[in-house]
């Protein structure tokens, strides 16, 4: 049922995957593999069409066509909450915590129902907290959510989508306005939760910490992947530099 | 020729339910508010109508401006005076508050008008004319034609006119319209109150081809929610088609279902399109 | 503290039990009605307070227990505990089987369908023999309210143990979480269509139930008076003037606005719709929240709280 633990298997795989909305295609014909335990980068202009991958990914939206495998599992037809369940985490770019909840009973409803959840309220309670803890926001369980300052809610973000427990953590540009010592931070942060066994997809402008975390980095434009492997490679890459200097704007 | 007669009768229908509906329909696309005392405001158009008619001796058709401007300052009062302080309040609030306008508004009318049935009958009433085999009605073929015309009007104003175009910018967000030049409270009234206007056209021509109790304001809202949401919001003359389907429908409901099904048919049709299409048939789908 | 309230709650209800033995008949019939109007309030919180589907169409639920326990009565001669089983079955199955659809629209879509829907089965209810058509059913008569008062107690102390337990479990931690962000909600893996549509489920449940006892108890229903559309507003203003998604505020919604209407009714005949609508209105404009938000922000802030609120929801 499930692939050897850390082994370096094959977790999750995209197979020529296309997303098209009337005339317009946003993801089209990408193809990756993203070993276990791997930090997969994913970078690319505006627009490419990366929060439209996670987006497929995490079962927001269905792809037109393709598949997307995990642990060798066809993931088409299930519903986001199904694949929560199997362990696919997310963090949303426009974030979107609970408004009328608290801190801890936002990060609370991950606890109860996601991957080997808990059952029992105080119980899931805890794991909140301690998730909450170990994003650093621990001092503030009992806020309002909506209270919460730029920084932070990207912490709530992060600590919702840890709550569930996941395999595959899919992170959405969390480091966005950020400043460098933020920044620094997140990726320290980021480090561990993989240290932990998590696999990892990021998407990220910030390039510094792009070339820090990831082990490979995949490159999208226009919805194709252009470029695949590690940071050198890609980020030497002349067709990944005309797309980041020659854009043009769509 | 029955089927044709059916047909022209549903037409008819349809178009005086355009107009119906109008009212409703500006303020929901427009506001994002839900009036429940739309009705309401279509009956008291009618008893204003017939009271200047009884008293006066205005013809209906010729008193509909008057009743509308009546309605006008109506419904900018309640939009200035009360509405504008909940808009940004939880939906179902505003639908409460709706409500509690029709619930008074229909007691008013209970007191001061009784509740006797009231047709608005001028010489013209009850007279028809023969075309094609069908028999037409003088009064409805007039209120139709009363309808198409209010509605053509409003389309043109919302398109043309300077603050019909600052309305449509208001429905986009609350800044566009303050660049258009037009405070947002002064365009929320403005918009509710040409809505209460249109509603009181249409009680005019209501109160001509139907009969007026304090009552008709409920089923009157209801069949203007039905044909808002089957026309489709964003455009205003999707209540034409709206009204058009909805009135066919009764029409031909009526005949092969029997008239007692009529009121099923409609609210059946709505359930129906809100879960296939809430957008409407002329809506965009999102 | 948690020790308190249970105490508070017990004499409470005990007291409440007391009425029929010891106030007059009037008060007891005032008291049925209150009582099932505040299950029809819980019924709608469950869906509209917590789950945050402000459902416009939960009389179809009434209407549907309504028919349900009096056609099985009167038509099938069963008895009347087996009518209310029949009457909350028809009424559970309609809301799962339509829930389904119904649930996928959001805001005022939602709304509307389900006051359409409400209106559509009472025309279609209104030309079945098997109902009586437009003339309505008369039920066997019992003499005696008691039986009918302790049953609309029991029904209400029910149906407030059930909220008080959606406040405290998985499922109702899923339906708020539903109800303050729906897509956040189930990429954290809560099962989104499956809860709406439980908690849709549990508000037929209790409509229906109190719509099988009006009718055994008022002996005679029609579909105007099943499917009454003005009781939707009237749960929702209670539900809501009293504290959408708390546990206790749509029953003291009920309990307050029914005394008030029925105080003005009383000293001013005829007028009470007016007075009705008057309260409405009122009532959203300065406490949207509900009574129990004021009550708890009130000491505090004294009229600040109405100014607040206002500034906050104005335009």
């Amino acid at each position: 049922m499930t692939a050897p633990a850390g082994s370096g298997g094959v977790l999750f795989e995209a197979r020529r995957v296309t997303k098209r909305y009337g005339g317009l295609v946003a993801v089209s014909d990408v193809s990756f593999r993203h070993a276990e335990g791997e930090i997969l980068g994913l970078i690319g202009p505006n627009g490419a069409g990366k929060t439209t991958l996670i987006n497929l990914i995490s079962g927001t939206q269905e792809p037109t066509s393709g598949a997307l495998l995990f642990d060798g599992r066809p993931l088409r037809g299930l519903p986001p909450y199904r694949r929560a369940h199997l362990g696919i985490g997310r963090t949303f770019q426009i974030m979107k915590p609970f408004p009328g909840l608290s801190v801890l009973d936002n990060v609370t409803a991950g606890a109860l129902f996601g991957r080997q959840p808990e059952r029992a309220m105080p119980a899931a309670r805890e794991a909140a907290a301690h998730w909450l803890e170990f994003t650093g926001l621990g001092d503030k369980l009992d806020q309002p959510a909506d209270a919460l300052g730029g920084p932070d809610r990207k912490r709530l973000e992060l600590a919702k989508a840890l709550a569930l427990k996941p395999r595959l953590l899919l992170l959405d540009e969390v480091m966005a306005g950020l400043n460098a010592v933020e920044i620094d931070e997140v990726v320290d942060l980021i480090r561990r939760i993989r240290d932990g066994g998590t696999t990892i997809l990021v998407i990220e402008h910030v390039v510094k910490a792009i070339r820090q975390l990831s082990d490979r980095l995949l490159v999208l434009q226009y919805g194709q992947l252009i470029a695949e492997g590690t940071a050198e490679d890609v980020l030497d890459d002349p067709k990944v530099i005309e797309a980041y200097l020659g854009r043009r704007r769509h | 020729m029955l089927v044709l007669q059916v047909l022209t009768n549903g037409i008819l229908l349809g178009g005086l339910y355009a107009v119906v509906a109008l009212g409703l329909a500006l303020v929901w696309g427009v506001l994002d508010i839900i009036n429940l005392a739309h009705g309401a405001f279509i009956m008291l158009g009618g008893y204003l109508a017939y009271y200047l008619f009884t008293g006066l001796g205005l013809d209906p058709f010729a008193s509909l401006p008057l009743v509308m401007a009546a309605m006008f300052v109506v419904g900018y009062l309640i939009q200035w005076g009360l509405l504008n302080f909940l808009v940004r309040a939880p939906m179902f609030n505003m639908l409460l508050v709706t409500f509690g306008i029709d619930v008074v508004l229909t007691y008013l009318a209970q007191l001061l008008f009784s509740a006797d049935l009231r047709t608005i009958r001028p010489a013209y009433a009850g007279s028809n004319f023969q075309f094609l085999g069908v028999t037409i009605p003088w009064a409805n073929l007039m209120a139709f034609v009363v309808a198409m015309l209010l509605t053509g009007l409003l389309a043109l104003f919302l398109k043309r006119q300077r603050w019909g175009r600052a309305i449509r910018a208001t429905a986009q967000n609350l800044d566009a319209a303050r660049l258009h030049g037009v405070p947002p409270r002064f365009a929320y009234a403005l918009t509710f109150g040409i809505g209460a206007a249109l509603a009181g056209g249409a009680g005019t021509l209501y109160g001509v081809v139907a009969q007026l109790t304090p009552y008709v304001g409920v089923p009157l809202t209801a069949k203007s929610f039905a044909i808002a949401i089957i026309g489709g919001l964003d455009n205003p003359l999707g209540v034409i088609v709206g009204g058009l389907v909805l009135g066919l429908a009764e029409a031909f409901g009526s005949l092969w279902l029997g008239p007692t099904y009529r009121d099923a048919v409609s609210l059946g049709l709505l359930v129906l399109v809100l879960i296939v299409r809430p957008t409407g048939i002329l809506g965009r789908t999102t | 503290m948690r020790a308190l309230v249970w105490v508070l709650a017990l004499a409470a209800v005990a007291a409440l039990a007391l009425v029929p033995f010891t106030l007059s008949p009037v008060i007891v019939q005032f008291g049925i009605s209150t009582l099932l109007l505040a299950v029809l309030a819980q019924g709608w919180n469950i869906i509209g307070g917590f789950t945050g589907y402000a459902s416009f169409g939960n009389s179809v639920f009434y209407g549907l227990g309504t028919y349900g326990t009096a056609v099985a009565m009167v038509q099938f001669k069963l008895p009347f505990w087996l009518g209310l089983v029949i009457g909350a079955g028809v009424a559970v199955g309609f809301a799962l089987v339509l829930g389904l659809p119904v649930l996928r629209l959001r805001g005022h879509y939602f709304a509307i369908t389900t006051l359409a829907l409400s209106e559509a089965v009472a025309a279609i209810v209104a030309n079945l023999d098997i109902a009586g058509r437009n003339t309505g059913l008369i039920l066997p008569l019992i003499r005696g309210d008691t039986m009918f008062y302790e049953l609309s107690l029991g029904l209400v102390v029910l149906a407030t143990l059930t909220v008080l337990w959606l406040s405290r479990s998985r499922f109702g931690f899923g339906l708020i979480a539903i109800r303050e962000r729906e897509d956040a909600a189930e990429v954290m893996g809560i099962p989104t269509t499956l809860y709406k549509t439980l908690a849709f489920g549990l508000a037929a449940l209790f409509s229906a139930l109190a719509g099988g006892i009006h009718a055994y108890w008022i002996t005679f229903i029609d579909p105007a008076s099943a499917f009454d559309i003005s009781l939707n507003v009237r749960m929702i203003i209670m539900a809501v003037f009293g504290g959408a998604g708390t546990v206790i505020g749509p029953v003291i919604g009920a309990f307050l606005l029914s005394g008030v209407a029925e105080v003005l009714a009383s000293y001013v005949t005829g007028v009470a719709s007016l007075f009705f609508g008057l309260v409405i209105i009122a009532a959203v404009v300065f406490t949207p929240r509900g009574v129990i938000d004021a009550v708890r922000k009130l000491p505090r802030r004294g009229l600040a709280y109405f100014l607040d609120t206002v500034r906050e929801t104005r335009l």
